[in-house]
């Protein structure tokens, strides 16, 4: 910012030098007058003044919220990643009829990777200027823990998914989704 | 009031099981009547509260939290659990708001 800063001023030296050479050579039309306006010069600072801090102001301003909203946007797709994964872990168990052991830690592993993911994007969301959004996250925690619930709920590991079990877990898997979706596209439009 | 506490890794297992203990080992269900409940009692008795430390297991199912907290409130009331047990939970922060919904569903 300093660097495009000091850009500007150097431009606006230039231009203002090459108005007052122009002038002093009456080129194109111009003249020079020779006394000051107080009133207009005083006009001008303040006009140049506001024209550069509502530049620099906005900018910056802007530049830090795009920011925030893309590190949001990056832990929300972290957390479609990990349920997108343990709804692939469920769909092998659910096809190979059992849960083995090796597949309930991969179950219970994945889980924990979307509860801790998604208790890292709370923190983010409260820290950042789209905290607002943090209303809606209660509605994710709750189809996260419906998502759990349908997951390994009932005689998990024991029994294997039957195919009710298994529409549930999908159901409950694409609530999850459009609610992480949503937050997505409202992160990215936020203003 | 002072703590008493009890880690599931230390004083159960690191690999939590299914709910019932005719479905396998480390049941939820064999948690609650030969740990849980039993230290649940002391810490009443002794007027204190018990501290659960859920860290450096691979992992809690639906099924086992339901039956061993669940199970707990079935028996001893919802809201003398809650006065009772404070939870521990850095590996999964989220499982102390879980069990706290299982323990208040079970009386309903």
């Amino acid at each position: 910012m300093k660097g495009s800063l000091a850009r500007s001023l150097i431009l606006l030296a230039l231009v203002y030098s090459l108005a007052i050479i122009a002038a002093k050579e009456k080129f194109f039309g111009l003249t020079l007058k020779s006394e000051l306006d107080p009133v207009a010069l005083g006009a001008l600072c303040v006009s140049i003044f506001i024209a550069f801090f509502l530049q620099y102001f906005f900018a910056s301003r802007a530049g830090d919220l795009r920011a925030e909203k893309n590190l949001l946007i990056e832990d929300q797709k972290e957390v479609l990643a990990f349920a997108k994964q343990c709804r692939n872990i469920l769909d092998d168990c659910f096809y190979a009829g059992k849960i083995d052991s090796q597949s309930k830690q991969k179950i219970l592993s994945s889980l924990r990777n979307i509860a801790n993911s998604l208790e890292h994007l709370d923190g983010a969301l409260r820290k950042s200027q789209c905290q607002e959004l943090g209303a809606d996250f209660q509605n994710i925690k709750a189809s996260y823990y419906l998502f759990k619930q349908t997951a390994t709920g009932g005689n998990f590991p024991t029994t294997p998914y039957t195919a009710t079990m298994f529409v549930q877990q999908d159901k409950a898997y694409r609530n999850l989704r459009d609610h992480l979706q949503s937050l997505l596209f409202k992160t990215n439009r936020f203003q | 009031m002072a703590n008493t506490n009890l880690s599931v890794a230390r004083d159960f297992s690191i690999t939590p099981g299914p709910r019932a203990q005719e479905e396998g080992d480390f049941s939820g269900e064999q948690f609650l009547n030969q740990v849980l409940l039993p230290r649940f009692k002391e810490a009443v008795d002794a007027q204190m509260r018990l501290l659960v430390d859920l860290d450096g297991t691979e992992g809690y199912a639906t099924s086992f939290l339901e039956a061993a907290f669940g199970g707990l409130a079935r028996k001893m009331g919802a809201k003398k659990v809650l006065s009772v047990l404070t939870f521990k939970s850095e590996d999964e922060p989220f499982l102390v708001d879980e069990i706290t919904k299982y323990i208040n569903d079970a009386e309903r």
